[in-house]
């Protein structure tokens, strides 16, 4: 068969009209003012508001940033300020002190193949309920909706249980099998939607060039819901990677196994350093950043085309 | 050919999963070494990584090993060591030995069966005569001398008022206050002057300590300790009288502006940054004091916090006490082929070698007699070690509040806003039966 053609992805949506036309409220008729304002004089609004809404996404990210690179005392006295003396050294101390190197390893390898796993689960099973429409696609679909309703701290005791009957407590093992179980409802839903999106058409005539099940989810549907494949796997990985209850519970704080979020309350004390703390929260935040950097546009691409398909 | 399917998003996230598969699959496999055998140790430990002990600990740890060859896994014990033993001993991956503070859920170990009784140990391994008789008594059940010994006290400490005399000067006080009248009166002057009283973490444990240091003005230690243990605060008078001591000086300006929102680490901050001139805090943050670079260990004085007239304390008082941290010996320690590592670990802290190393890092009270002044080089320490002179000692709430800490602490939160005498001590009692 042959691979498919950029023609048979995604539906792009169509290019926005260069001066959108406002919408028009039924009881504008009735409200000159609201009839005269015009998008431009709309628009320093929007702008502004705008503005306003990144600045107080980005303060929390400024004071974190700035916070790494003080004292304590510049930190609780003056905390939007700009340190007095960068004090840069706190990501070293903080790097050596909590052992962050073999914590941010342990992360990434427990991330890492709890995504393949997800992923390596939920494709064949989206893959399935995507082609069957019938009433037991409708109630396995069902069922994996119902994990949304158990919350993540009523597990939490049979988990640690679960992990000593399979001699797997204080492991990285065992959060490898259990990440991928608690995200896979929502793997499964997402990537289900965007399967469903796949024309029948192209199918049907990969089926005639003589693609079984494997080759069809393998070339045909995943490169389809390639979007989607991405946008799981970074909300699953941000996910695992800040997984804090289980890893402190199941994994332990021994430093060769420890995670990076087990790693950084070792910072804390009676007398915390608080430079230092935020140094090492800058330094656990940074893989997954340059990750979601790297795949936001993909992300926000599936989002849209998931948006406009309905 | 490349139809876009793998772009340059999709590439990245593959290398970093192949990567990191690539990088950790050689340490796969590996679990945590609690409940390790053979030639080894298990530690868990609560002076955790950023924690001024942790130096003098490691020295410990690794002078012991190049003696006896005998590895030591220390795992690190984060603010709920307490759940994390636990579970572990429930997951029969016990530790053969805890080092941790004697708190809330610790001070239940022995009757659980996670830990064993100390009392034989401590004759068997020559410490009886090394160990301080008062500090050994705050680890037997009950504080008492005829109680069961619960663990092995290490880390003491001493918990003075610290005064900013540069700042009181700049104030117009001419000395440190002995007597809450002072007090007031000098607070009124620093305020004048634009400068924080007494600032205090009114929204953590540094203020529950304070207001215990207060409350108990008029009565002695035993009936402190009955109240304290079982409530009764509002039908005990000369707790009543401390509540209300404690609500004049608050509605008098004492305490610095907003101290009901204020924490243990906005206080220290307060006090070094020379915003307020006196708190009271214990000796863990003499080192801190010093490394925050403000000078602030050569412009203070230690000494008590002033007591009322017709107090039960004649002198300023001080909190002092040796339930810091300790060493508690789980059931799997104390099996046959395991308790002499543990002797053999225990023993090595005690030597005078390694305490006076706590001394001079962590600024611990010594729990052992002999003579540390020379181990005493930070200079908030060597105050602190004639402190005995200058003030009296009240009794340290934390063993007799016990497991109610946490709900006596949200109590006094409102303590330190607007609450009445009458509705703190109510909020006490309630909080105190659970």
């Amino acid at each position: 068969m042959t691979a498919p053609q950029p023609a048979t992805r995604l539906p792009q949506p169509p290019p926005p009209p260069r001066r959108p036309a406002p919408p028009r409220p039924a009881t504008a008729a009735v409200r000159p003012s609201a009839r005269r304002r015009s998008p431009r004089a709309r628009g320093p609004v929007a702008g502004l508001l705008s503005w306003l809404y990144a600045l107080v996404l980005a303060a929390p990210l400024y004071y974190l940033v700035v916070s790494a690179l003080k004292t304590n005392i510049e930190i609780f006295t003056h905390p939007f300020a700009l340190p007095e003396h960068w004090l840069w050294r706190n990501f070293s101390t903080a790097w050596r002190t909590a052992d962050l190197g073999q914590a941010l390893l342990n992360s990434a390898l427990i991330s890492a193949v709890a995504i393949v796993l997800t992923l390596g689960l939920a494709l064949p099973a989206a893959y399935a309920l995507a082609r069957l429409d019938n009433r037991l696609a409708r109630l396995i679909t069902g069922t994996f909706s119902v994990g949304f309703l158990i919350p993540p701290f009523a597990a939490l005791i049979p988990t640690v249980v679960l992990s000593i009957k399979m001699n797997l407590f204080y492991t990285r093992e065992f959060q490898m099998l259990f990440l991928p179980a608690g995200a896979l409802p929502l793997s499964v839903l997402l990537l289900t939607q965007f399967m469903r999106t796949v024309p029948p058409a192209l199918v049907e005539s990969a089926a005639l060039d003589g693609a079984g099940n494997w080759r069809l989810l393998v070339n045909v549907f995943i490169p389809i819901a390639m979007p989607g494949v991405v946008s799981v796997t970074i909300l699953q990985l941000l996910a695992f990677w800040n997984e804090y209850l289980f890893s402190l519970t199941i994994t332990g704080t021994a430093p060769d196994i420890r995670t990076a979020q087990v790693a950084l309350p070792t910072l804390v004390s009676d007398a915390t350093d608080f430079g230092v703390l935020t140094a090492g929260t800058v330094l656990t935040l940074l893989p997954v950043y340059v990750a979601y950097s790297l795949s936001s546009r993909r992300m926000q691409e599936a989002l849209t085309a998931g948006a406009v398909k309905g | 050919m490349n139809h876009r399917t793998r772009p340059r998003a999709v590439r990245a996230v593959a290398v970093f999963i192949v990567s990191a598969l690539a990088l950790g699959l050689t340490a796969c496999g590996t679990s945590g070494h609690a409940a390790g055998g053979g030639n080894s140790i298990d530690v868990v430990t609560r002076w955790s990584a950023g924690n001024s002990a942790a130096g003098a600990q490691s020295s410990v740890f690794k002078a012991f090993t190049a003696q006896t060859g005998i590895k030591v896994n220390a795992t690190d014990g984060l603010e709920t060591i307490d759940d994390q033993v636990e579970t572990a001993v429930a997951a029969g991956k016990s530790p053969d030995l805890v080092i941790v503070n004697l708190f809330d859920k610790t001070l239940g170990w022995l009757d659980a069966g996670v830990t064993v009784p100390v009392d034989g140990y401590l004759k068997e391994w020559g410490l009886q005569d090394r160990i301080k008789p008062a500090a050994l008594d705050e680890w037997r059940v009950g504080g008492k001398p005829d109680g069961t010994l619960q663990g092995l006290p290490f880390s003491g400490f001493s918990w003075p008022v610290w005064y900013n005399t540069d700042l009181l000067k700049k104030a117009g006080v001419p000395k440190i206050p002995t007597t809450t009248d002072e007090l007031v009166a000098d607070a009124g002057k620093l305020r004048a002057a634009g400068i924080q009283p007494l600032v205090v973490g009114g929204n953590d444990w540094t203020g529950q300590k304070l207001f215990y240091q207060i409350a108990q003005s008029y009565t002695d230690a035993a009936t402190m300790e009955k109240v304290m243990k079982n409530g009764g605060y509002c039908a005990t008078p000369s707790v009543m009288d401390g509540i209300k001591l404690f609500t004049r000086l608050r509605d008098a300006g004492v305490f610095a502006d907003d101290s009901a929102g204020l924490t243990a680490d906005s206080m220290y901050a307060s006090f070094y940054s020379g915003k307020a001139a006196i708190m009271s805090a214990g000796s863990w943050a003499y080192t801190e004091a010093t490394k925050s670079g403000t000078g602030i260990e050569k412009h203070t004085t230690l000494a008590g916090l002033p007591v009322p007239g017709g107090s039960t304390y004649r002198k300023p008082t001080a909190f002092q006490g040796f339930t810091g941290v300790g060493f508690m010996i789980t059931k799997r320690g104390a099996q046959p082929d395991r308790i002499d590592k543990v002797r053999r670990l225990i023993t090595a802290f005690y030597a005078n070698a390694s305490v006076g190393h706590f001394v001079k890092d962590a600024s611990i009270l010594p729990p052992t007699s002999g003579d540390f002044g020379s181990y005493a080089t930070d200079p908030l320490l060597a105050q602190s070690l004639h402190l005995d002179t200058a003030v009296d000692y009240p009794v340290v709430p934390d063993v007799w509040i016990g497991s109610a800490s946490d709900r006596i602490i949200q109590v006094l939160t409102g303590a330190y806003g607007k609450s009445t005498a009458q509705k703190i001590c109510a909020g006490l009692d309630s909080a105190t039966k659970g």
